[in-house]
This record gives C-alpha cells, sequence and structure tokens, in this order.
C-alpha cells in the first residue's frame, strides 16, 4: 500500500483518512508543471524538485536521529530546515528530553511533489508525504516502555521547501494532520 | 446612590496597584498600546515549550489563540513605543537616546524567568522581552526577499520577521503559548543586547540606588484583598501607588569615582494584565479612589460613581482573574569624565507585580 501511495499521489493516500492540512494563505500557490513550459522550465522544475526532496529527506532522516536521543542543543537541521520549522523541531526535541522521552524505531515516509513555482523568487516547492508511525514510538527513555496515548498511526505532512539561495534550498514549513491510513 | 470599594493593594520593588471595582457610572475605555509591528495573520504555530500530542514538528495555523493581544505583542520594540519620541524631546539633562537598553531583570508577574541564559535568552525560543512577557527571535535565516512570510513588506535589514513566543504562566515550559510570526521593522528591546558594559552597569546601579534613596510610597493602606467580588459590566478603577516624583520627568546626578552620572527618568506606561485575555495600557499611574493623602499620583476623593478619569477596565465576564501590573520607565544616561562622554543611552526599566486573584460575579436581580 504505501508503495502504491508514492506512485498514484497524495490523493490516494489521504483517502479515506482526513485530507492534508491546507497550507497558510500567505504561500504562494504554486504552479503545476505541465506539458506545455519549454525545456529550460522543466529542467529547472525538475532540479528544484529533486533539491526539494533531497532537503526534505534529510530533515526527517536528521529529527528522527535527533529524536532517537532526544537532542535539541544541536544546529545538525539548519542544513535542511530554516525557521520557523528549525525553532519548532527544537521546540519539540526539548519537550522530548523534558519529558524524559525518545523515539525509538523509524518512521516510514514517502514524500511526492505537489507543486512547483520557479518562476517567482524564491523558488517553492510544496511536498507531501504520509508518515507511518507504527514502527516509530516515544518511550520512556530510562525504562523503554512506550509513553501511553501515542497512538497515531499515519500522519499527513505538508511541507514547504524554498531556494534560499546560499543556503541552498530548506524546508521552511511543516503543517501536519493526523491520517488513519496511508 | 449606592457606592461600593473595592481595592487591592500589593507591593513590589517600593510600589503598589490597587484595583478598586465602582458600582454604578458606564464602562471607560482605557487606551492601548498601538505599536509600529504589524501581525501577521495565520501565523501561529501549533507547538509550545510544552509536550504535545503530536510527535513530528508542526508549523501549521494553531487551533489555539495565542493569549497575548495582538497589537500589544505587537508593542515591545523601543522605537515604538507609544509616546517615546514626544518624551524624549520633552526632557532635558541627560538625553533619552539610543541604544535602548534593559536591566536584564526578566520576571513574569514578579518570578523570574526560570532557566534563561545571560541576556535574559533562551536558546530555542530567542529573547525574552520584559515589556510583554515573550521570547523574540528572528527567523534564520531570514526568508527570501518576496518570500509570502514578509507581507509584502520590507526585508532590508534591520527589519525581520520574528517568531514571537509569550509566556502565560510560571513554572515549566518556558514559553508557553503557541508562537506567532511576528514582523518588525526594528529590533525588539533587549534582543541580542547582552551583559552591560562597566560603565553601562554603573550607571544601572547608580540609578537604582537614588531610586532607593528616594521616597517610596507606603503601601498596604488600602482595604484588604479579597473582601468581595466585583461585577460584570461596571467599572474598575486601577492605579498604581506611585507618586509625582517616581513618574514625572526628573533629572538626577551622582559622582562616582571622578565620573559624572546624569540621568533623567520618566514613567511610561502601566500595563495592566486583566486576566481575561486583556491588557489595559495607561499612560499614567491612575487614579487612587479614596486613597489616603499623599499616596499614588493622583487621587479621587468625591462621592460621584463613574469610570476612572485615566485608567480603567471592565469585565464583561464572571470569573476569577489573575491580575497584574508592570510598571515602565524611561531612564536617559550619560556618564562624563572631564567633560568627555563615556556612556550614553537608555535603560527601559520595567517592574511586574506578582497576580493576584479578582473575583468578578454577576449582579443578580431577585422579583416576586
Amino acid at each position: 500500500m504505501a508503495g502504491a501511495c508514492a506512485v498514484v499521489g497524495l490523493a490516494a493516500c489521504a483517502a479515506p483518512g482526513p485530507t492534508t492540512t491546507a497550507l497558510p494563505t500567505r504561500t504562494a500557490v504554486p504552479k503545476v508543471v505541465g506539458p506545455s513550459i519549454d525545456a529550460n522550465a522543466a529542467n529547472a522544475a525538475n532540479s528544484a524538485k529533486d533539491a526539494a526532496l533531497k532537503a526534505y529527506h534529510g530533515y526527517l532522516d536528521e529529527y528522527v536521529a535527533l529524536a532517537a536521543t532526544a537532542t535539541w542543543d544541536t544546529k545538525d537541521l539548519e542544513k535542511y530546515t530554516a525557521d520557523p520549522l528549525t525553532q519548532q523541531a527544537l521546540v519539540k526535541l526539548r519537550a522530548l528530553s523534558d519529558a524524559g522521552h525518545v523515539m525509538t524505531g523509524k518512521p516510514t515516509s514517502h514524500p511526492v511533489v505537489t507543486g512547483v513555482n520557479t518562476t517567482t523568487s524564491p523558488a517553492t516547492v510544496l511536498i507531501s508525504d504520509c508518515v507511518g508511525m507504527a514502527d516509530w514510538t516515544e518511550v520512556v527513555k530510562k525504562s523503554g516502555k512506550p509513553v501511553a496515548a501515542a497512538s497515531i498511526a499515519y500522519q499527513s505532512v505538508s511541507a514547504v521547501v524554498v531556494d534560499y539561495g546560499k543556503y541552498g534550498w530548506l524546508v521552511q514549513q511543516s503543517n501536519e494532520a493526523k491520517a488513519t491510513a496511508c | 446612590m449606592l457606592t461600593r470599594r473595592r481595592t487591592r493593594v500589593f507591593a513590589v520593588a517600593g510600589m503598589a496597584v490597587a484595583l478598586v471595582v465602582m458600582l454604578g457610572g458606564p464602562a471607560v475605555a482605557a487606551p492601548r498600546a498601538v505599536g509600529a509591528t504589524a501581525a501577521l495573520p495565520a501565523s501561529a504555530f501549533a507547538v509550545a515549550g510544552g509536550p504535545t500530542a503530536s510527535v513530528l514538528p508542526d508549523t501549521s495555523v494553531a487551533a489555539a489563540t495565542p493569549v497575548r493581544d495582538a497589537t500589544l505583542t505587537a508593542s515591545p520594540n523601543p522605537a515604538a513605543i507609544p509616546g517615546l519620541p514626544q518624551q524624549a524631546a520633552a526632557l532635558a539633562g541627560a538625553p533619552i537616546i539610543a541604544p535602548y537598553l534593559s536591566d536584564l531583570i526578566c520576571t513574569y508577574n514578579g518570578s523570574p524567568v526560570p532557566n534563561l541564559q545571560t541576556g535574559c535568552v533562551d536558546p530555542v525560543l530567542g529573547t525574552y522581552d520584559p515589556l510583554d512577557n515573550c521570547f523574540w527571535k528572528a527567523l534564520q535565516p531570514p526568508p527570501p526577499p518576496g518570500s509570502p512570510l514578509w507581507g509584502g513588506k520590507s526585508s532590508n535589514s534591520p527589519a525581520a520577521i520574528y517568531t514571537v513566543t509569550c509566556e502565560t504562566h510560571n513554572g515549566a515550559n518556558v514559553g508557553n503559548a503557541a508562537a506567532v510570526l511576528q514582523y518588525s521593522a526594528t529590533p525588539p528591546l533587549n534582543y541580542l543586547q547582552g551583559p552591560l558594559g562597566p560603565v553601562q552597569a554603573t550607571a544601572l546601579s547608580v540609578f537604582t540606588g537614588l531610586l532607593a534613596l528616594a521616597p517610596i510610597p507606603p503601601v498596604g493602606t488600602a482595604p484588604a484583598a479579597n473582601a468581595e467580588p466585583g461585577i460584570v459590566g461596571l467599572p474598575n478603577w486601577l492605579w498604581a501607588d506611585i507618586t509625582p516624583a517616581f513618574w514625572d520627568p526628573v533629572n538626577s546626578g551622582k559622582s562616582v569615582a571622578g565620573s559624572s552620572y546624569a540621568f533623567t527618568f520618566q514613567g511610561m506606561h502601566v500595563d495592566w494584565d486583566m486576566g481575561d485575555g486583556n491588557h489595559v495600557v495607561c499612560a499614567t499611574p491612575g487614579t487612587g479612589y479614596h486613597t489616603p493623602a499623599g499616596i499614588g499620583y493622583k487621587r479621587y476623593t468625591g462621592s460621584t460613581p463613574g469610570p476612572s478619569p485615566d485608567c480603567g477596565y471592565t469585565y464583561q465576564i464572571a470569573g476569577t482573574f489573575p491580575v497584574s501590573a508592570t510598571v515602565t520607565w524611561l531612564v536617559g544616561f550619560k556618564v562624563t569624565l572631564l567633560g568627555k562622554t563615556l556612556a550614553s543611552g537608555t535603560f527601559v526599566i520595567s517592574k511586574t507585580t506578582p497576580a493576584l486573584l479578582h473575583k468578578i460575579g454577576e449582579a443578580q436581580v431577585v422579583t416576586q
């Protein structure tokens, strides 16, 4: 099922669960790349897609690694993320640390690009993901016991990845919602 | 005509503030702070300092409403403090000029905010501003010019977009309100100030010494708290027991080790947190209702009920509300040695009283 999601895209992933959280209205409406654009634009769009997905994967992998030790006093995320996401991620990680919890295992992830805008500055890519939480569990660090009420099966994620110029492509925002299936 | 008085008095650092509920008379609309910064809509984040149900970080619009009034939240910027230019122009002696400095005493409702680093900094949330009880952190890296996050405003430095995370209670989970994005053309007070230099620290020490030597108003002279509840829809009088000597412009000075320390200080405003989500920002310490002579800035001794002439509030809902007041002064200073200026600037000093619980009830009419 997860593999099918990656192929057919978000609409199939989200049904019958909640749809992806709408992005803030201030976010530029992306232009979907279509067959009528010229080759240069297509190349730019493809490059943007690749760079954005690389940043998103890097962010998720780094966040999972930091959550495994509840490490929040770090700059490792900044290779892949920008504020406000960086700050909110650190807030999350510090809350884990303060509670004496860590995350064990790994989530599943199947990001798909749902929008690309390379015609206005800054270039922006929208990514949707359905993150499987079954094998990524919040536990008490000392005992290893799972934390009660951590029973979210999937999380639907909508991310905004932006070209920050000399900083590269960075995940700027990430909205999430509970999902019942992918 | 029936008039009841409800008075609470509490004191912190040499000042007393009081709240009186007047029965009868229309409600008063108190002045509010208007800042130059602007709130960006749809920019509250779900994640605050405390644990949340979700695991992944989330920057989506929060369901929870930020507790701080957007207008007030926009006011910590010293360049945007209401009345500052006029006050500066009116003052003689030591000029009230940039740089604006904080005394780096960071409290919330009278208690120190825990676990802050030097300069009132939280490593994740940013710099704490005691004027609005919020942490400010400029987005890093700054969004590229043209980003929708700028909302069409200038992205030229020092303009920045900040995440603003406010305190809502003492104790664990520092910065416990949902964060919001806020544009500001200039840095907020205390932002990345760092520790005071030796001359600045001495200036602050000399000023606080002068303040301690001056006559501080007596406290605890009003009826005891918790005597009877206030009433929804009827005006409250708000005042701080601060005498004119500690509010109106004053020039002072002292010599220390051959250096001359000149000060001009003046009260700026009193920000009342009414405990129901609203704030009242008054340009004066308020008018004491039937307070003893010599207490407070002004006093009212008449018998006509009604709203306060300069600082009041009317509750629209019943409940028990923690009420506190933050009093802010401007202190211009200039340090000279043999005619040469060693340091100058303006301290923006605020002190917050502990919260007192204020009960507001519904008036009931019994008919037969």
